[in-house]
């Protein structure tokens, strides 16, 4: 054990340390360690919360590709024709229209939904709620003229129904069959000549005053003693 | 539920001055998949523009009331779903078309689509999409284009996993038929 502990005190003090350095190591190494830091943390960068989402981007990438085999699985049972086709867009589109219409729809719903004052929607109801009582009480009121009217009508023809009907019922069965009788001998007394004019007579008589002559007229005039005869003109 | 990149994005999207600037990003970011799942069941590229353009204002609208109870992306594909379907509906009133006329103005127009080759077998495909009623041609779209799993398809689309699966399968098979005979 003794002789163990002077050959480790020998190496000790012979040569302290086996291990060599560069030459001024010391001396450069804060500048080495400092460039380091900084030219690292200007070279490599994380996004924020990288860590915080790095978990939920790979389970998301895993569930993905999960689905992705689930989807084909149960599509090769259905349908291996389906499965073995392209699933690649056929319909075309704008160039670039992704890029532009994010800018277009950020422009349309800009545009400003009216927004209406408080106070002026309250002002809005109360007119409305005027207009519809005035429409309500104008209803009622029509309603009750016209009912009282028609009330009044209807009563109105009910009474001369049954005056009518009384005062038929007071005629005798003689004085009816008098006023037949009567109207009876009128129909039996009038002549086609005296009770209708056909278009032809009048034609007739037309040409008949034609070739009576002026004197004609006059003389006819004296006869019957008419006055201012000379005033009457021939074609009066 | 919400992802934290999303989330991040909304507390954004609520403070004034980050907006706009978090509302292009969310565009940015879910523009693409949304365009190609309206494209499929519109056809037109200018139908599917204007129905894209139609959600995302309504996203710009109700995206402060958005309850982070789902994904943004659930909510995005839903109100894009109903956006095209609100659309086909009125497409079909406005030509006052039958339902078995309904799919020949789309099969109409994948085949007068740039590039369409009644030959190639990714265009027989589309033909045969276009067959599919609305509903079938949106499961089968988000299933073998988008492989969304079945449970946030039930989200989207607010129906049960079971009748989605069987949708599914209907689908696939009716297309199958479709091009083995056209």
């Amino acid at each position: 054990m003794k002789s163990e502990y002077k050959i480790l005190n020998n190496i000790k003090t012979e040569n302290a340390n086996p291990f060599s350095i560069p030459n001024e190591y010391f001396e450069g190494l804060p500048i080495s360690i400092l460039n380091r830091v900084k030219s690292k943390s200007f070279t490599y960068s994380t996004p924020p919360d990288y860590f915080e989402n790095l978990s939920t981007q790979v389970l998301k990438k895993i569930n993905t590709v999960n689905e992705h085999n689930n989807v084909f699985e149960e599509l090769e049972a259905i349908s291996a024709l389906l499965n073995s086709l392209n699933k690649t867009n056929v319909y075309t589109l704008p160039t670039d229209y992704f890029e532009t219409n994010t800018i277009n729809l950020v422009d349309r719903k800009i545009t400003p939904v009216k927004k209406i004052n408080t106070s002026f929607r309250f002002t809005k109801i109360i007119a409305a709620a005027v207009v519809m009582g005035f429409i309500a009480i104008g209803t009622l009121m029509i309603f009750n003229k016209t009912s009282k009217n028609k009330q009044f009508i209807t009563s109105y023809k009910q009474a001369i129904k049954t005056d009518i009907e009384q005062s038929v019922l007071q005629i005798s069965d003689a004085e009816l069959s008098n006023v037949l009788d009567l109207e009876k001998n009128i129909t039996a007394n009038l002549s086609d000549e005296t009770t209708i004019l056909p278009w032809q007579n009048i034609n007739n008589l037309q040409e008949e005053i034609k070739v009576v002559t002026d004197e004609e007229i006059k003389a006819y005039f004296k006869e019957n003693n008419i006055e201012n005869v000379d005033n009457i003109s021939p074609n009066s | 539920m919400l992802n934290l990149e999303d989330k991040e994005l909304l507390v954004q999207f609520k403070e004034t001055p980050h907006k706009e600037k978090a509302f292009t990003a969310i565009i940015k970011k879910y523009q693409e998949r949304l365009y190609w799942h309206i494209r499929r069941m519109v056809v037109e590229h200018e139908d599917a523009n204007d129905v894209l353009q139609n959600m995302f204002v309504k996203v710009w609208r109700g995206l402060e009331n958005f309850r982070e109870d789902s994904q943004l992306y659930t909510w995005l594909y839903r109100i894009a779903t109903n956006e095209s379907l609100t659309f086909l509906e009125q497409q079909k009133r406005r030509s006052s078309v039958s339902i078995d006329e309904e799919d020949t103005g789309l099969s109409n127009k994948v085949k007068a689509s740039e590039g369409f080759d009644a030959n190639k077998l990714e265009w027989k495909l589309q033909l045969a999409i276009q067959k599919l009623p609305a509903k079938q041609r949106l499961v089968f779209n988000l299933r073998y284009y988008d492989e969304l799993p079945y449970e946030e398809m039930s989200r989207i689309l607010e129906t049960s996993e079971g009748a989605l699966k069987a949708s599914y399968h209907h689908a696939a098979k009716k297309i199958e038929d479709f091009i083995r005979n056209y």
